[in-house]
């Protein structure tokens, strides 16, 4: 190895214990919490493929996002308007990083507000059943998004905003009956939707969401029970040396708790 | 969980300190011991502390104060085994504090700093950190509670560890309304037993959240034999959750509720009348204090 290469592998280890992750958590995605009800969910779904997910809080600056080496990055919903005065706001340079992103509601309308598009109070709000009709040109298949999944779609929606007018390069990929559904920028791979894939009233949602790690950011499936036993007892190993370490048992009767954290006595 | 991680990681420098408060379940010391000596093969410390906390419970009814104090003695328990492990055995090596924290906790302290609708603050520590300079150890940070049970799986837990109810730090206090007394505890903890046998027997078990007895110091009229007699009353909750944010009752069969019922007026004395706690979460909670 030469000396530079050698700093570089140095640096980006120190970079990796630095942000306290480890491999299979890397190349995963990062999903940026707009204060949604569901940003849990969208996480859960992704790890249940298998990816690695982590939540930041959306303000969170573009050097954490990318100690991560996210494969792509998905925007939450959130209960704001883009107009409200303490509306919720990444920092834009997430959407020039070349990572794949997928906003979600919110998140779209923040993509559209954010790349010079235009989002309204709509006049007629879209709570819950939905119906989605894909429409590119070319059908489903020419949209990678929408690939492998019928041309209509009963989905979940929960907005008060909506999109009138997209961002140059964008380009309508569904539309619900009052309000544009779904568009994509395949040039900078950046996809939004303004239904909600996560939740399980969304049919073929978990569908969308494959598409969009494993065909939009080539995401590799390595997240599993077993990496992340061999990894956690490899990266305890390394932490502690040869200091000892204290455990409260006493939540023992407390499954999901196990250990230190029964004593926040809280009422269950 | 976090410490079978983390004792496979590094063996018997790990300690885990089990204190017996006095308001555990019935055998539950001994078989929670047992448990993770015998067949998780965990090292354990079990301390028997019940007489400080019933001496501290003395005589206070305000549950507030109940956890306080249970809250407060539990950390002076803790901390003096750690010293002496510290000045023993250890030699001063002790440097990490396991916590078994999840991903919820974590999102929940991260929203704070953001502008997320869900701010909330968050602490589980209780007061150690500042008195006792450990880093923590939190191996599960980053999992989804059935993210936890299915690494359980893989790390070869039974599956009754798996399965476990969960049960409120301050134990049987908050479960047993007004003082809290040993023969107050002896009669819950009969009850209880009960209840948990009777559910596991009808298979509900693991298909529950919790399932245990309240103790009310409620007296009321009752008849066994030609005798009137004049007993307490034992409530029964059985509860169904996801994540204990909501509950719900379960609508046991009529026949489960009778045999526990009349198991429970049979066998423990004192007890005249048992009711079934039809309220769900919100706006009632699961525990009763």
């Amino acid at each position: 190895m030469t000396e530079s290469a050698a700093k570089l592998a140095a640096e980006l280890a120190g970079a990796q214990e630095q942000a306290g992750r480890m491999k299979a958590e890397l190349g995963g995605v990062v999903v940026l919490d707009f204060g949604g009800q569901y940003t849990q969910l969208i996480a859960r779904r992704i790890r249940e493929q298998q990816v690695f997910a982590a939540i930041l809080r959306c303000t969170a600056p573009v050097e954490e996002i990318q100690k991560l080496a996210p494969a792509g990055i998905v925007l939450s919903g959130g209960p704001s308007s883009v107009y409200d005065a303490d509306a919720p706001k990444c920092d834009p340079k997430v959407l020039a990083l070349g990572i794949p992103v997928l906003g979600i509601c919110y998140g779209m309308q923040w993509i559209t507000h954010t790349l010079g598009g235009k989002v309204e109070k709509a006049a007629r709000r879209e709570y819950g059943r939905a119906q989605l009709k894909v429409g590119c040109e070319g059908g489903p298949e020419s949209s990678a998004l929408f690939s492998g999944v019928p041309a209509a779609l009963r989905v979940w929606n929960s907005h008060g905003d909506q999109v009138l007018a997209l961002p140059p390069g964008f380009r309508t990929i569904g539309m619900t009956e009052n309000a544009v559904a779904a568009v994509e920028d395949v040039q900078r791979k950046i996809y939004a939707v303004e239904f909600h894939p996560e939740v399980k009233h969304t049919e073929r949602g978990t569908e969308l969401l494959r598409n969009f790690l494993f065909r939009v950011c080539k995401a590799e499936p390595k997240w599993s029970g077993a990496a992340f036993i061999e990894e956690t007892t490899a990266a305890i190993r390394e932490k502690v040396g040869n200091k000892w370490a204290i455990c409260s048992a006493a939540a023992w009767t407390r499954p999901w708790r196990p250990c230190w954290c029964t004593v926040r006595w809280e009422i269950a | 969980m976090a410490a079978v991680l983390v004792h496979r990681a590094m063996g018997n420098r790990l300690t885990n300190i089990f204190v017996n408060t006095g308001l555990l379940r019935k055998h539950e010391f001994e078989s929670t011991l047992e448990m993770l000596r015998d067949r998780l093969k965990l090292r354990v410390i079990g301390v028997d502390a019940s007489d400080r906390f019933l001496a501290q419970l003395k005589g206070i009814t305000d549950p507030e104060e109940k956890r306080r104090r249970i809250g407060r003695e539990f950390i002076a328990v803790f901390a003096e085994q750690a010293q002496k492990l510290q000045a023993g055995e250890a030699h001063g090596e002790i440097g990490y504090l396991v916590q078994g924290t999840l991903y919820p906790d974590v999102i929940e302290s991260v929203s704070v700093k953001g502008p997320s609708s869900t701010i909330k603050t968050h602490h589980n520590v209780g007061g150690l950190p500042e008195k006792m300079p450990f880093a923590l150890i939190e191996p599960l940070r980053d999992l989804f509670k059935d993210e936890v049970r299915q690494i359980g799986k893989e790390l070869g837990l039974p599956a009754e560890v798996l399965v476990k109810h969960p049960f409120p730090g301050p134990g049987l206090a908050v479960r047993l309304l007004g003082e809290v007394n040993p023969t107050q505890l002896a009669t819950l903890r009969e009850a209880d037993a009960i209840v948990v046998e009777e559910i596991r027997k009808a298979g509900f078990y693991e298909k529950v959240w919790q399932a245990f007895a309240v103790l009310l110091p409620i007296r009321s009229v009752g008849v066994m034999g030609d005798f009137r007699t004049y007993g307490q009353t034992v409530v029964v909750r059985v509860v169904e959750s996801d994540d204990a944010m909501t509950a719900d009752w379960v609508k046991l069969p009529g026949e489960v509720l009778a045999g526990i019922s009349t198991r429970i007026v049979n066998e423990v004395s004192g007890v005249t009348r048992v009711v079934y706690d039809v309220s769900s979460k919100p706006p009632s909670t699961i525990e009763w204090e």
